[in-house]
């Protein structure tokens, strides 16, 4: 059951997908309602193929690498209502559905089986991390996306190129403010994130910080972004310098997800 | 922060903690230097790094890479003298850096709101102007309900022609929200040092029925308790019939000056603590000698005479109101069947404790069979007699971290500010509100100025609001 929903959700972030980049290079009010109908149902079917796998588990569905990228992918179409909600910025889903696409069709090639939980894992902070984890980290993937449009559309004013996609792009203080808001709402979900899993960490492994290599790097990410605040709000690194750091900070964030897993050791590795 | 003649020196220092762009360097040099210690293992032996080494810069510069990692004190270097110091120097610099700041921010919490000219109003980041028509009394008392509803106190002052200001703010202290998380770090850090200065870490391992008044840093390093812990019991369940670990857990007794003080059983996520000492369940497992258990078992006879025993291997037992007798021949700590159905042991970890039972009444053989202690359906003999096979004791041992950290209270107590920090500082600002009424013509002229240090957006859907109470007021139609 919840292997077809989740294979229906792919669909429809696929078709969004498609819809998402015709629309780069002819768009129109149709086509981004579509684009976003598309991605509502998908979010729905995905929102349910997640509540079935809770159901069948008993726990939230995010202890294996299908799951937390399915998880990642569903926060980042969350945030990206938030913000379709909040700032209607043109084109932005052309910048993060194929993203979510692609995620999810990683996530896709992953085994599927609901494992049972390692006694380590079976406690209610699982939930509570892993959750303001991946919100976080989603706010940071869509800082990333909305960075890459800041460039993008820095370069047409540059180059004068203000033909329609420069009219169809949000403008440059649109987008500089979505990638601040976007920071302020992951940077303190980081540090809620690290914190419960610092007091999980106490009462599990008996000791709130052990220098775990995903401990490591999360702190890396935290530094980075705070980085970018700091630089931000006292030296004025705002518009194309504050773009380029959250396209890095993302890239960070992305090595600690995949990277540590995959390359690294330690407890959070599935 | 002292300036006496000549301390152009100190001056410099100073400045340079106190630019955000030092910070930002140290923010970096702590982050590059952290990866190398998630790429070489932090305290194992050498072998395990040069392995890795290897793999990353070729066989013949790995021993030379890791001897000069060695000395810099990367095989450890969280806790290395370097690391610490640079734990101290961004410390400082946040120390210095809110200092330098203080005066400044403080400046803009205490000044208390002025009214303004109404044509600096029209510079302000959000702004709005209507001309309505109406009475001035009436006007200023709309906006003063609505100032009200939104959660100002609004003061007055007139402005001359029979024309007022309204002009109100709040929040003027979340502009602190930032000194709240500033000192949360420091208070997580210092917890932190407190922890790693006078706190220990270490691990216990305890056999069944063990007691022990120690802990152990490494092997040869005894920490004393300062009390005694014994293990009275260790059970591991598992998920369904598969040999995968769902919960573990130990019964533990406290003991000190000879009297029992405490029990309690310990699990994965919920550790026993006495007198500021710590033990979290670890790990577990089976001793050498599987053989040298006590059976714990139930046995009972078909019309309900029972009675619980503790054999060991090779023992005899009788079936109470009977006189059949059980021989107890074989035990394996975790039995299986072949496809011809011979059993073998397939771990020497108790999995599926099974033992072997043979059965005699009056000399003459009656039964013998295998009872396994995970599945109940092997206890019951073919004659409605039952042996149930509740433990076998004495040769699993728990494995236990065993901690003190007088600091941890202190991390968690700067985790509450620092998590009340962020919400003050991300999603609370300091918002003004000026609102000029002045008669213009036959109209009432509302010019409206504000500012939000942060969240602008929210606050100026929030003006928008009350211009189109102002704009629909009772006597407000155009």
């Amino acid at each position: 059951m919840e292997i077809i929903l989740f294979e229906v959700a792919l669909t429809f972030y696929f078709a969004a997908t498609i819809v998402s980049l015709l629309e780069l290079s002819k768009g129109t009010r149709t086509t981004s309602r579509i684009m976003l109908g598309l991605t509502a149902i998908g979010f729905f079917i995905h929102t349910l193929n997640i509540i079935t796998r809770y159901i069948v588990s008993g726990h939230i569905p995010i202890t294996n690498m299908h799951e937390a990228t399915s998880f990642f992918a569903w926060s980042i179409v969350l945030i990206f209502f938030f913000l379709e909600y909040r700032y209607r910025p043109g084109l932005l889903g052309s910048f993060v559905m194929p993203g979510v696409f692609v995620l999810m069709l990683f996530s896709s090639l992953l085994p599927r089986k609901v494992e049972p939980l390692s006694p380590m894992l079976r406690s209610y902070w699982l939930g509570i991390h892993t959750s303001l984890a991946f919100i976080g980290d989603a706010a940071f993937a869509m800082a990333c996306g909305i960075g890459i449009m800041y460039l993008i559309q820095e370069h047409h004013l540059k180059s004068k190129k203000l033909g329609g996609l420069f009219r169809r792009l949000p403008s440059l203080q649109t987008l500089d403010e979505m990638n601040y808001k976007l920071i302020t709402i992951g940077w303190p979900l980081l540090t809620l994130a690290i914190i419960t899993g610092a007091l999980w960490a106490e009462s599990t492994l008996g000791s709130y910080w052990r220098w775990d290599p995903k401990e490591v790097w999360s702190l890396i990410t935290w530094l980075i972004y705070a980085s970018v605040l700091h630089l931000r709000l006292r030296a004025g690194w705002s518009g194309k310098r504050a773009a380029i750091l959250s396209v890095i900070g993302f890239c960070v964030v992305l090595f600690t997800f995949f990277g540590v897993n995959f390359l690294l050791k330690g407890f959070h590795t599935f | 922060m002292k300036k006496e003649k000549g301390s152009t020196f100190i001056d410099k220092i100073w400045d340079m903690f106190a630019s955000v762009k030092f910070a930002v360097i140290i923010f970096a040099v702590i982050a590059l230097t952290s990866i190398v210690g998630t790429i070489v293992e932090q305290q194992v032996e050498p072998e395990k790094n040069i392995v890795v080494l290897t793999k990353l810069f070729g066989e013949s510069v790995a021993p030379d890479i890791y001897n000069i990692l060695f000395k810099l004190g990367f095989m450890n270097m969280y806790h290395s003298w370097w690391f610490v110091a640079l734990l101290l120097l961004f410390a400082s610099s946040l120390i210095i850096c809110s200092i330098d700041r203080l005066p400044r921010i403080l400046k803009l919490v205490n000044e208390p709101i002025h009214p303004i000219p109404v044509e600096h109003l029209g510079k302000m980041t959000i702004k709005k102007t209507l001309d309505i028509r109406g009475k001035i009394p009436d006007i200023k008392q709309t906006a003063e309900t609505a100032l009200k509803a939104a959660g100002f106190k609004p003061s007055e002052a007139p402005t001359g022609n029979g024309g007022l200001q309204l002009y109100a703010e709040k929040g003027n202290l979340s502009r602190l929200g930032v000194y709240l998380t500033h000192i949360s770090i420091l208070v997580i850090l210092t917890g932190g040092m407190i922890g790693s200065f006078f706190g220990f870490n270490g691990y216990l391992q305890l056999n069944e029925g063990e007691t022990s008044s120690v802990a152990y840093k490494d092997p040869t390093t005894p920490i004393p308790l300062g009390f005694e812990i014994r293990c009275d019991n260790f059970e591991v369940y598992f998920y369904g019939d598969s040999d995968m670990p769902k919960d573990y857990k130990s019964w533990l007794t406290v003991i000190k000056n000879g009297k029992e003080v405490m029990k309690k059983t310990i699990e994965v996520n919920d550790p026993l603590k006495y007198e500021g000492i710590t033990f979290y369940q670890s790990s577990y497992g089976t001793g050498m000698d599987t053989d040298s258990g006590i059976f714990v078992l139930r046995v009972s006879s078909k019309d309900g005479k029972s009675a619980e025993i503790n054999p060991m291997l090779n023992d005899k037992f009788t079936i109470p109101g009977t006189s059949i007798t059980g021989h107890i021949k074989y035990f394996s700590p975790a039995l299986a069947l072949d496809p011809e159905g011979r059993a073998y042991t397939y771990a020497q970890q108790m999995l599926n404790p099974a033992t072997y039972i043979e059965f005699t009444e009056a000399g003459t053989q009656k039964y013998s069979g295998w009872f396994f202690r995970r599945y109940p359906n092997t206890w019951i003999l073919p004659d409605g007699n039952k042996v149930e096979f509740v433990n076998y004791w004495g040769v699993e041992y728990t494995g236990m971290q065993v901690r003190k950290d007088p600091g941890v209270f202190i991390v968690y107590f700067g985790c509450i500010i620092m998590a009340l920090g962020l919400y003050i500082t991300f999603f609370m600002s300091h918002r003004r509100i000026w609102v000029d009424i002045a008669r213009k013509n036959d109209n009432i002229k509302i010019s409206i100025g504000a500012s939000a240090n942060k969240n602008r957006a929210a606050f100026e859907g929030k003006i928008e609001k009350l211009a189109r109470i102002l704009g629909a007021g009772p006597e407000g139609k155009k």
